[in-house]
Formats: C-alpha cells, sequence, structure tokens
C-alpha cells in the first residue's frame, strides 16, 4: 500500500500548482450543530439528565488541485461538562489517481462497518448501540494513516478496502497513547445487489486488528447490512443492521482472554418524506466470563425531517438486566453544503 | 502498470484474509474464566478469603489477611465503580486490588492495578501500583480537585474508585466517611490518566493489615467520558 501512495504522490506532483479558485466545486464548507436532551426514567438509568449541545462541527472540503480532494473537519465536543474542540478528521484524498482505486492519507474514521463510516449526526439514531459504544466509541474509531479501496474489476460491485493507521490509541483517549506493538490495521470487502421490492443493499464483512504495547492483541470481525427501498425521495423502508465479534488476547501470556459478541437490528419504516418511525434492537454478551449477563435493549425511535438540513428526533430506550431507561431528544442542523454520503 | 496494481492489490488481500484467518483462529480458543467460589458477603458482595486472619461478621471484616469479591468484573475493557468503607489502625494499611488475577495458590494477587493506604497516627500515604509485585507504588498527591479535604489517618475512611479501563482512566473520591455529602460524579479528588488498559485480570479485592472493611460495592462507572 505504501508503494501505491507513493507512486500516486509522484504522480500528482506536476499538477500541484493548478489553484484551487480554477477548480470545479471550489472551497465549499458546512456546519453541523448537534444537540442532545437526555432524561433519566428510573433509578439504574445513566441519562445525562439535561439538554445539551453535544456537537458542533465545521467542515471544510474542496479539490486541492486537480488529483487530489482535501478535508478538514473540527467538532467541539461536549466531554464532562466542557467543550473539547478538536480535528475530527483531516485527510487528503483521491479517486483519479489509479483507475478504480479510491485512497486517502490523514486523520479519519476507519472505513469499516457502517455506524463507523458516518459522523454520529447522520445516523439514523441518537445515541450508538451497546456493541458499537463497547467494541470502538460513543462515536467512532478514527485514527491518522491510510487507506486504499479498490472497485474490482468484475460484472458486479466489489468493493475492497485496506488500511493502516497509527494504533496509538483506540476509540476514546486522554493521551497520545503508546506505540503498539503492531499498529491498527483493517480491511473490508463490501457488495451491493438489489433486493425484491425494488431494494437495493450495501453488504459488508470487516476486520480490524490492533495488537499494544503490552501485547494485548484485540480483533474485531464483523458483518454489517444495509437495505433500503425508496420511491421518490420517500425512504419508504429501512433495514440497517451490524453484528461484530471481539476477540482481547493477551498475546504476552499475562492478562485475560475475551471474547464478547454484540449486534442491532433497526427496521425504520418512512411514513412520509419527513416522517419515519422504527425501533433498534440491540443485544451484547461476553461469551467466556462466569456471571456476566447478557445485556438486550429496545430503542423505538420516530424522526421528522422536514428538510435534508433539519432534524427532530426522539427515542426511548429500555435496557435489561441493567434497567437502564431513558428518554432522548436530538434536534440537529446543517448551514451550507454537507458533503454527500455513500448509500 | 495496471497489471502490477492488480498483482499488488491481490497480494494484499490475500495477505488480509489470511491474517483474519489467522485472527479467527486465534479467536477461536478463549478459556471461559468462572467466579470464585464464596465463603460469606460484605454489603451484599460475596467473597472468598485467601490468606490471613480476617474475622467476617455480618457487617464488617476486621483483621489483617486477604480477601477476593467472588464475582467477575465484566469485561476486560469495562467501566467500573468500585466504592469501599473502611478504618485503620495505628501502623495499619489497605491495599484494593482491581482489574488483577487471583493467583493460582489463590492465596494473592498478581498484576493489575492496585491501590495503598497506610496510616501512620493520624496522616495517611497513599500510593498506587501498577503491575502490583513488579513496579514499584507510586505517591498519589493530598491535595484534591474538587475542594474535598484529604481525610485523617483515624478516620473512616469512604474510597471510590472508578476505572475506565477501555483507555486507562482511573478517578478517586476519597474523603472522611463522616461527611455526608454525596460525592460528585464530576469532581473526582484526583484522576490518574494510565493511558492503556490495565491488562490484569477480571478479579478484585483487599488486603487488610490490622484493619476493618465495612463496605465493598461494585457498579456501572459513575464519572462520564
Amino acid at each position: 500500500m505504501f508503494a501505491i501512495l507513493c507512486w500516486a504522490l509522484a504522480n500528482s506532483v506536476s499538477f500541484a500548482q493548478t489553484p484551487v479558485a480554477n477548480l470545479p466545486g471550489g472551497l465549499q464548507m458546512s456546519a453541523v450543530v448537534d444537540l442532545l436532551g437526555q432524561g433519566a426514567l428510573g433509578p439504574s438509568s445513566t441519562a445525562a439528565k439535561r439538554f445539551d449541545m453535544r456537537e458542533a462541527e465545521i467542515s471544510f472540503f474542496s479539490p486541492a488541485d486537480t488529483w487530489w480532494n482535501g478535508t478538514l473537519s473540527s467538532a467541539a465536543h461536549l466531554e464532562s461538562g466542557e467543550l473539547n474542540f478538536e480535528v475530527h478528521e483531516a485527510f487528503l484524498g483521491s479517486s483519479k489517481l489509479i483507475p478504480r482505486v479510491r485512497g486517502r492519507v490523514g486523520l479519519f474514521f476507519l472505513g469499516v462497518g457502517r455506524l463507523n463510516s458516518f459522523h454520529r449526526h447522520d445516523w439514523p439514531f441518537p445515541t450508538a448501540p451497546r456493541v458499537h459504544s463497547t467494541f470502538f466509541d460513543a462515536e467512532g474509531a478514527a485514527d491518522t494513516g491510510a487507506e486504499l479501496s479498490w472497485l474490482l474489476p468484475l460484472p458486479f460491485y466489489l468493493d475492497f478496502t485496506a488500511g493502516m493507521t497509527n494504533g496509538w490509541n483506540w476509540g476514546h483517549a486522554h493521551s497520545v497513547g503508546t506505540a503498539p506493538a503492531f499498529p491498527t490495521h483493517y480491511t473490508r470487502l463490501a457488495t451491493s445487489f438489489e433486493v425484491p421490492g425494488g431494494g437495493t443493499s450495501l453488504v459488508g464483512i470487516n476486520y480490524v486488528g490492533r495488537v499494544s504495547s503490552t501485547q494485548s492483541g484485540q480483533y474485531l470481525f464483523g458483518i454489517d447490512g444495509t437495505f433500503k427501498w425508496r420511491e421518490g425521495k420517500t425512504l419508504l423502508f429501512l433495514l440497517q443492521t451490524e453484528g461484530w465479534w471481539r476477540a482481547l488476547r493477551p498475546l504476552a501470556g499475562t492478562g485475560t482472554a475475551e471474547d464478547d459478541f454484540g449486534l442491532y437490528i433497526f427496521p425504520q419504516v418512512g411514513l412520509s418524506p419527513a416522517w419515519k418511525v422504527g425501533v433498534r434492537l440491540d443485544s451484547y454478551a461476553v461469551l467466556n466470563i462466569g456471571g456476566v449477563a447478557p445485556i438486550y435493549a429496545v430503542v423505538p425511535v420516530v424522526s421528522w425531517e422536514p428538510s435534508e438540513f433539519t432534524r427532530f428526533r426522539t427515542a426511548f430506550t429500555q435496557e435489561w438486566p441493567t434497567g437502564d431507561r431513558m428518554i432522548e431528544l436530538q434536534v440537529s442542523f446543517i448551514l451550507g453544503a454537507h458533503p454527500a454520503h455513500d448509500f | 502498470m495496471n497489471q502490477v496494481l492488480t498483482k499488488v492489490s491481490v497480494q494484499l488481500a490475500a495477505a488480509m484474509w489470511a491474517a483474519l484467518a489467522a485472527g479467527a483462529l486465534i479467536s477461536s480458543c478463549a478459556p471461559r474464566v468462572e467466579p470464585l467460589a464464596s465463603d460469606a458477603e460484605i454489603t451484599g458482595t460475596k467473597y472468598k478469603i485467601l490468606d490471613g486472619a480476617l474475622a467476617p461478621s455480618t457487617h464488617d471484616i476486621s483483621g489483617s489477611g486477604i480477601l477476593a469479591f467472588s464475582d467477575l468484573i465484566p469485561g476486560v475493557k469495562s467501566d467500573r465503580h468500585f466504592a469501599t468503607e473502611f478504618q485503620l489502625e495505628d501502623g495499619g494499611s489497605i491495599e484494593i486490588f482491581l482489574f488483577s488475577q487471583v493467583l493460582e495458590s489463590e492465596k494473592s494477587f498478581a498484576r493489575g492495578y492496585s491501590v495503598i493506604l497506610n496510616r501512620v497516627g493520624e496522616s495517611l500515604l497513599w500510593r498506587r501500583r501498577i503491575g502490583t509485585q513488579e513496579q514499584l507504588a507510586e505517591e498519589l498527591p493530598t491535595e484534591g480537585q474538587n475542594g474535598i479535604k484529604f481525610p485523617q489517618g483515624g478516620a473512616k475512611i469512604r474510597l471510590g474508585i472508578d476505572v475506565h479501563n477501555d483507555h486507562g482512566h482511573i478517578l478517586f473520591w476519597i474523603s472522611d466517611a463522616s461527611d455526608n455529602r454525596d460525592a460528585d460524579p464530576e469532581q473526582p479528588f484526583y484522576e490518574d490518566k494510565v493511558g492503556s488498559t490495565i491488562e490484569g485480570g477480571l478479579s478484585w479485592g483487599v488486603q487488610l493489615v490490622t484493619g476493618t472493611l465495612t463496605k465493598a460495592t461494585t457498579s456501572n462507572a459513575i464519572f462520564k467520558d
């Protein structure tokens, strides 16, 4: 992958002097504000019990030259009651250097799974299912490195992605971390096919691995599927699901090995272009530790999206056996030209 | 060039999926870990005495010795809160082992993270140790971040510890137990940013030297981060 990136960089040098203003598209920017309120329902609730600005994100994206596109996204996150401003994503990408190949280098959310590939204000529910928050983070796993995707020359859609990032940290962190014994590496194979009733699908299988500085191996294996049935602008039905298996292995002979598995499934009905109703079913279980009960949750979600730029959403969460119960209200809006997302 | 790229890509794909298969192989053999058998319980938490001369009663455990709580911490990278209350005699100490492993001899703990408090007269020295036997303990500050006064050695002490073990963030709430104010979950006394997962084990327990333990419970982490 490194050799391919070097070749791509060398090819781009001769075009580096093209002024951005002369390129199609030019510099675009957008701002996203994501407000979230959580109300506790019962003594075991983990709700924040307040209405907060969860995130304010400002993004710039533009062709850097004829060959490369640049993206810079910064976000202010609410963390422990304080707003922390940080660079969310900053990467240079291209799909023009090598036929059928897309690449990016920089800081980005790893291109694996479904939720991890999207900023959370674009998710169809306000907060992450337990499997995602446990294995990735409240939003997702981002890191600095390089990623290549190759659309295979086949008569059907098959997209192969591979990436490698620093791996000094994984998910949530308060420090720069420590140099891993083996950096974060990942791969994804995705395909798309039509489904009965005029629907379209995107299904992927995923692997993410990392060995920490203390010789602790983390291996994630996942499958995700997104199925959409549309009529004009109305998303009539959405079915989104992900299942992940995590294996933690102490490779230096100390510590405890752990296997855990979790999944969510989210069917959603579009009542009109603006109104959507869905229910998310979650489960998570540690497989090899005695006395630890599996966790289940039901999360009904109602969304009102009067346009592509404003969203009002409410969700109710009931989790067993933790007894965690809460109600959530999410309000988010976009100013400017938000970049288009994949399927 | 296209042929070279295709060859490189196919080799890369083969290598990655071979790694995936190897990972699957590694994953298929995680040994099952079971809770310890218990002798008794304190504040609803079951425990087993590993060594020493501890005198359990219905509401406390006193003396000198070492015990392990029976229920395992529910995950290597889980976020847990550990709440304890105890009182030490002059010269006494307590070591609280977290994310540790009970030795095969079932006499003590190995690895993990531990907090040690020693009483000398009315002063209280507290330290933390990562890797229990392998590393020296480091002193922790007695000036808090939350305005709460560090307790005197002879006081009944309330110590709450949050371990966010997905990223090695440990938070402490320590106070005199006679202070009836509830600890503010957002205002810990001290934060220890270890920065990486503690790779010890899934057990927790206490080593007492001439002291009395009156409370030991565990729950979900109380600090949101």
